[in-house]
C-alpha cells in the first residue's frame, strides 16, 4: 500500500506542474497499478515462460510426429486455427501472467500446425507466410500480452524473410533491414508521441521495441554472415545508406546532449564518424548493432543495450573471420582501428576534464 | 518526491489527457541517459573497443606466424608489450576502471606469448598446457585486480584447461564425471564471490557476473544429470545426483533469502528438464511427449505462480 501513496503524491506533483488542462482517471490508474502487482514480471519470469512454453511445444510436436497425427492435413489445420484463436482468447479473457506458459506454446504449436497443414495441401509457400503475417498482425491489433505481442511482431517479420528467401529474391533484404531500422529508430525517438497516442500503442509499445530489435537482428545476421543466404556481396552497402544517415542523425543528437557547441570539436566529432562509417560501409551489420547500442543507450533502455553489444561483438568478430586478406593485413586493419578508438578515447577525456573546469 | 519511472509514465499517460510535450519533456529529464551518463559510457566503450581492437591486432599479427621474424623478436616484443602494459598500470594515473581494462588486455597478452611460445617450438595450438599456463600466469593479476570481466576470463579459461585436460589427458573419466567436476569448479567461484561480497566491502562482484557462473554451474549440473540417466551404471552418477540435490536446496534457500528470482527460476527450470529427460528415457513413444509437454507447461506455471507470489510478499 505505501507503493500506491507513493504513486498518489506522483500524480499529485505531474498535476501541479502540468496546470488546469490535466485531467486523469485516478482510480484507473491506481487499479492499473494494483493489477500490475499482482501480475508483475521480472525478466526471469518472461523468460522462464518463454523457454517452458517452446520446450512443451517442442515436445507437443514431437508427439504428433510421432504418432502420425500429421496424415490428416484438414486435422491440422482446424487444430492449428483452434490453437491460435484459443490462444488469443485465452489472453483476451484473462490478462494473467500465469497463462503465458500455455498460451505461448499453444500460440506457436498453433502457428506451426497452420503452416504445416497447409504445406501438405500443396498450397505455396508464398501463401502460407503471407496468411501467418496476416494472423500475427491481427492478434496485435486484439491482444495486449506482451509475450503473445513479442512473438506476433517475430510471426511478421519471420514471414517477410520466408517471402524474400523462398522466392530468391536476396536483395530484397536490405529493403528489410532499411525499413526495420527506420521504424526502430522512429519508435524510440517517438516514444512520447507514441505513448500518448492511445492506450492500445501504450500498451504495445514494450513489446514490439523488443521485438523490433530482434526482428532487425534477423534481418542483420543474414548480410552479417557472409554465405549465409546467397547475396551479391558488392551491393552490400545498399544497406549502409540508410544507416548511415540515421547514425549521422545520432551523432547529432548525442552531441546536443553532451552541449558540443565550439565548431572545431564538431568537426572532429563528424570527421571521426565519418571515418568510422565508410570503414563499415561494407558490413552494415555492424553499423546496424551500432544503432541498436546508440539508442537503447540514448532512451536508457538496459535490455537493448545489452543484445546490441552482444551482436556488435558477434559482428565484428565475423567480419573479420570472413574477411579475405592475410592474417598480417588483417592484423594492420585492427591494430590501427584500435588505435583510433583510444584516440576516441582520449579526445572524450579531454573534452570532458576541460568541461570541468568551465 | 519518489523517482519517477518509465512503467509510471506509461501508465499515467494511459488513464489522462496527458500532453506529449510534457511527456517528452519528462522522459528526457528522468529517464533518458544525460551529459554525465553518455560521457562515462563513451569513454567505456572507446577505451574497451581500442584495447580489444589493439589487442586482437597483435594476436593475428602473431598469428600470421612471420617466417622472417625472428624467434627472439617475436617472443620480445610481446614481452616487451606486457611490460609496458603494467607499467601504465602500475604507475600511471588513470581512472581504475581503465587500469583494469589495460590489465584485462595484458592477460590475453599472456596467452599471445604462451601461443608463440608453442609456435616456435611446436607443442601445438590447443594443448591443455598452455591453457594451464596462461591460467597459471594471470592468477595474481586476476586477484588484485577485482575486475570481473577478467574474472570471466580466467574462470573461462580454466574451464577450458580442463576440458581440455580431460580429452588429451585423462582418457578414463566418464562424462559425467567431467560435468561433475566442471559444475563443481564454477560453483566454488559462485561461493567465494558471493561470500566475499557479504563478509568484505572491497569485493563487490557485479549481479551479471555471478548469474553468468550461477547460470554455467546450472547448465553443467543439468548436462551431466540428463548425460546420467541415458547413460547408466556409474558411480559419479550418483554421487552428481547427491551433490546437485544438497547444492540445489541451497541454492533456492540462497535465492529466497536474498530475494533473488533469478536463482529461483533457473534450479526449478533445471530439475524440470532433468525430469523430462528422465522421462523420455523411461519410454519415448508418442504418448510420453504429451505428457511431457503438459508436464512441462503444468510445472513451469507452477514455478511462475510461487515466483509472483514471493514477489507480492517481497515488495509488502
Amino acid at each position: 500500500m505505501d507503493k500506491l501513496t507513493n504513486k498518489t503524491t506522483l500524480l499529485d506533483s505531474i498535476r501541479l506542474s502540468e496546470g488546469a488542462e490535466f485531467e486523469c482517471n485516478e482510480k484507473a490508474i491506481l487499479n492499473e497499478y494494483q493489477n500490475q502487482q499482482e501480475n508483475k514480471s521480472s525478466l526471469a519470469i518472461k523468460v522462464l515462460s518463454i523457454f517452458g512454453g517452446f520446450l512443451a511445444t517442442l515436445a507437443f510436436l514431437g508427439f504428433l510426429a510421432i504418432a502420425g497425427l500429421y496424415d490428416s492435413e484438414l486435422g491440422l489445420l482446424i487444430f492449428g486455427i483452434g490453437f491460435i484463436i484459443s490462444a488469443i482468447w485465452l489472453n483476451k479473457e484473462y490478462d494473467k501472467l500465469i497463462i503465458d506458459t500455455f498460451s505461448i506454446s499453444i500460440y506457436v504449436t498453433g502457428f506451426a500446425l497452420f503452416a504445416f497443414g497447409l504445406s501438405e495441401m500443396k498450397v505455396d509457400e508464398n501463401v502460407i507466410a503471407i496468411l501467418i503475417g496476416i494472423i500475427a498482425l491481427c492478434s496485435l491489433f486484439i491482444t495486449h500480452n506482451y509475450i503473445l505481442s513479442f512473438i506476433s511482431v517475430l510471426a511478421i517479420s519471420g514471414s517477410f524473410l520466408t517471402l524474400i528467401i523462398s522466392n530468391d529474391l536476396y536483395g530484397l533484404i536490405h529493403l528489410y533491414i532499411g525499413v526495420y531500422t527506420l521504424l526502430l529508430t522512429y519508435l524510440f525517438l517517438n516514444e512520447a508521441k507514441i505513448i500518448s497516442l492511445n492506450r492500445k500503442f501504450s500498451k504495445l509499445y514494450n513489446p514490439i521495441r523488443i521485438g523490433l530489435i530482434t526482428s532487425l537482428l534477423f534481418g542483420l545476421i543474414t548480410i552479417g554472415k557472409r554465405h549465409l543466404i546467397p547475396i551479391s556481396q558488392n551491393y552490400i552497402w545498399f544497406s549502409s545508406i540508410v544507416m548511415i544517415f540515421i547514425i549521422i542523425y545520432l551523432v547529432y543528437i548525442i552531441s546536443r546532449i553532451n552541449e558540443i557547441d565550439s565548431i572545431k570539436s564538431k568537426i572532429l566529432i563528424y570527421s571521426l564518424s565519418g571515418l568510422m562509417l565508410i570503414s563499415t560501409i561494407f558490413s552494415p551489420a555492424i553499423s546496424g548493432a551500432i544503432i541498436i547500442v546508440l539508442l537503447s543507450f540514448l532512451v536508457n533502455y538496459k535490455t537493448g543495450l545489452v543484445i546490441g553489444v552482444i551482436s556488435f561483438i558477434y559482428f565484428i568478430s565475423q567480419y573479420y573471420y570472413d574477411l579475405n586478406f592475410t592474417l598480417l593485413t588483417k592484423s594492420i586493419i585492427l591494430f590501427s582501428s584500435g588505435i583510433v578508438f583510444l584516440l576516441f578515447y582520449l579526445f572524450t577525456t579531454k573534452k570532458l576534464n576541460t568541461n570541468e573546469k568551465i | 518526491m519518489t523517482k519517477i519511472e518509465r512503467e509510471d509514465i506509461q501508465i499515467i499517460s494511459r488513464h489522462s489527457n496527458w500532453s506529449e510535450e510534457s511527456i517528452d519533456k519528462i522522459l528526457k529529464q528522468e529517464i533518458y541517459s544525460n551529459k554525465e551518463s553518455w560521457q562515462k559510457f563513451l569513454r567505456l566503450f572507446f577505451i574497451s573497443l581500442g584495447v580489444s581492437f589493439t589487442t586482437a591486432g597483435i594476436i593475428f599479427f602473431f598469428a600470421y606466424n612471420w617466417a622472417d621474424l625472428h624467434k627472439f623478436i617475436k617472443i620480445g616484443l610481446i614481452e616487451g608489450l606486457i611490460v609496458i602494459t603494467t607499467l601504465i598500470v602500475l604507475i600511471s594515473k588513470i581512472s581504475l576502471d581503465i587500469k583494469n581494462i589495460l590489465l584485462t588486455g595484458a592477460s590475453i597478452l599472456v596467452g599471445v606469448l604462451f601461443a608463440v611460445f608453442g609456435q616456435i617450438y611446436q607443442t601445438g595450438a590447443n594443448a591443455y598446457d598452455f591453457f594451464l599456463g596462461w591460467t597459471m600466469f594471470i592468477a595474481l593479476w586476476v586477484a588484485i585486480s577485482n575486475f570481473a570481466p577478467l574474472w570471466l576470463v580466467f574462470i573461462t579459461l580454466i574451464n577450458t584447461t580442463l576440458i581440455l585436460y580431460s580429452q588429451q589427458v585423462a582418457h578414463d573419466w566418464s562424462e559425467v564425471f567431467e560435468f561433475t567436476l566442471l559444475f563443481l569448479i564454477n560453483l566454488l567461484f559462485l561461493i567465494i564471490a558471493l561470500v566475499s561480497k557479504k563478509t568484505t566491502k572491497e569485493i563487490k562482484p557485479p549481479i551479471w557476473f555471478t548469474n553468468l557462473i550461477a547460470l554455467a554451474s546450472v547448465s553443467f549440473s543439468t548436462i551431466g544429470i540428463s548425460l546420467g540417466i541415458f547413460d547408466q551404471k556409474q558411480t559419479p552418477f550418483f554421487v552428481l545426483i547427491v551433490i546437485t540435490s544438497i547444492l540445489y536446496a541451497l541454492g533456492i534457500k540462497y535465492g529466497l533469502k536474498v530475494k533473488s528470482g533469478f536463482y529461483l527460476s533457473i534450479i526449478p527450470f533445471s530439475i524440470i528438464v532433468i525430469i523430462s529427460a528422465f522421462l523420455i528415457k523411461l519410454s519415448d513413444d508418442a504418448g510420453m511427449f504429451f505428457i511431457i509437454s503438459l508436464f512441462i507447461i503444468a510445472s513451469v506455471t507452477f514455478v511462475i505462480k510461487n515466483l509472483i507470489n514471493l514477489q507480492k510478499k517481497w515488495i509488502n
